[in-house]
């Protein structure tokens, strides 16, 4: 069963990197569309490797599988697009956004919080270091999707059209760190489900709001 | 008898080296890459024994999930360094980061070899050429080509080269994890699928 949700996931992070790719190649997309790309390509790669190690091992390894470098590699794609690319735009540091950064403060909080709860229901081993680390990048990412979601919009539009985006890569994150929490190390099914959507959506809604942007 | 990996380097390396002084200037970086890739896997070989014995010599977890990610960061560093230090154009880049992985996967087959030597065939031979000597030159390849494309990119640059390392770590642990599997001949052709491709990718790129 879960080499079954594994593929799926895999599937559906190559219909959302595919989709991006073709449309990269066809129109000249901005680097922040480009990064959120190839960030969906590394969920791809690193979903595969899983859905590999179902396949000839049965299960996956109790502790760190390469396979989590992939999501690792995903989260810090989408926290640098926000942070390099995105950050500098809509907040120039000023003291009127304080507020803004620190609710954003409560996503990265949350990832703390379950990560807490994850070493306390499994203990510290192999397998929990490896989720800390992931949660590490999540906490970093999700801090700029939720400040981004929540900023008050002065560029001209430009957050308003990611923000569908961000609340999308908000759920991503839950869902990614919801896998281990809800049956241990095992993948369910409405999270797989959930993820698929999400990974095939990513690219499309991004792309639609950057539309209205531009136009 | 001595370490049989050190007397396969250096029969390999200082061969090599001796070479260097005969030749011009650009086809001497090749030699050099290619003995900085047999270097690597002299250093690599010694760093994946004590990880063998750290894991209680269980071979499938090592070599699927530890030696994929030392070697692929061992193999990184000179191409890193070069793209930071010396040149970061794609036309240089490129020829010396295959001859990083081409010099890396040289000794690890000469050791193979001289480990296994009566049970070697020719199939053998073409199977660690074109299987994990191919591996080891497209990941250094897709990891030069991809640093020669973020270096001028700077925002791009911490994320991609993780993203680059990554992705050639998990390569090189998806043929690792076939060919030790029942889909062995699914891992053999993966370098061969993937080496037409980037060839012609990188010959429609110059």
């Amino acid at each position: 069963m879960n080499m079954y949700l594994s593929l799926a996931l895999t599937i559906s992070a190559g219909i959302g990197f595919g989709y991006g790719l073709f449309r990269l190649f066809r129109d000249e997309s901005a680097l922040y569309v480009r990064m959120i790309v190839f960030g969906v390509g590394c969920a791809m790669l690193g979903r595969l490797f899983a859905t590999l190690l179902y396949l000839v091992n049965g299960e996956l390894f109790a502790g760190f599988n390469v396979g989590i470098l992939g999501i690792i590699g995903s989260f810090l794609f989408f926290f640098s697009a926000n942070f390099w690319q995105m950050d500098s735009i809509v907040d120039d540091g000023s003291p009127k956004f304080r507020k803004t950064r620190l609710i954003a403060l409560v996503a990265p909080l949350i990832v703390a919080a379950l990560c807490a709860v994850i070493f306390v229901l499994y203990g510290f081993n192999e397998a929990t270091i490896s989720i800390g680390i992931e949660g590490l990048f999540l906490a970093l990412a999700s801090y700029f999707h939720l400040k981004h979601l929540i900023i008050e919009d002065v560029s001209f539009g430009l957050i308003k059209s990611i923000r569908s985006y961000n609340l999308l890569a908000l759920v991503y994150a839950a869902l990614c760190l919801s896998e281990v929490l809800v049956e241990g190390f095992e993948l369910p099914l409405i999270v797989t489900v959930l993820e698929c959507t999400v990974l095939i959506a990513f690219i499309p809604v991004l792309e639609r709001g950057m539309k209205k942007w531009t136009t | 008898m001595d370490n049989l990996t050190y007397i396969d380097f250096i029969c390999v390396a200082v061969s090599f080296a001796l070479m260097l002084p005969l030749m011009e200037k650009k086809l001497s970086h090749l030699v050099v890459f290619m003995i900085v890739g047999i270097s690597s896997c002299l250093f690599v070989s010694e760093l994946n024994n004590i990880f063998l014995e750290v894991f209680h010599n269980e071979m499938f977890y090592v070599t699927t999930t530890i030696t994929p990610v030392t070697e692929e960061i061992i193999k990184m560093i000179p191409i890193l360094y070069y793209a930071i230090v010396i040149s970061d154009d794609r036309r240089a880049l490129i020829p010396n980061a295959f001859a990083v992985g081409v010099g890396f996967a040289l000794l690890e087959n000469v050791v193979i070899l001289t480990q296994n030597v009566e049970n070697v065939t020719i199939l053998w031979a073409l199977v660690r050429v074109f299987g994990s000597g191919l591996v080891h030159g497209i990941c250094t390849v897709m990891v030069g080509w991809g640093i020669s494309y973020i270096k001028k990119r700077r925002k791009f640059f911490y994320c991609g080269t993780f993203a680059l390392l990554s992705a050639a770590i998990i390569y090189h642990a998806t043929y690792n994890l076939l060919v030790q599997s029942q889909y062995q001949y699914v891992g053999v052709l993966l370098p061969i699928v993937t080496y037409i491709p980037v060839i012609i990718l990188l010959k429609k790129k110059e």
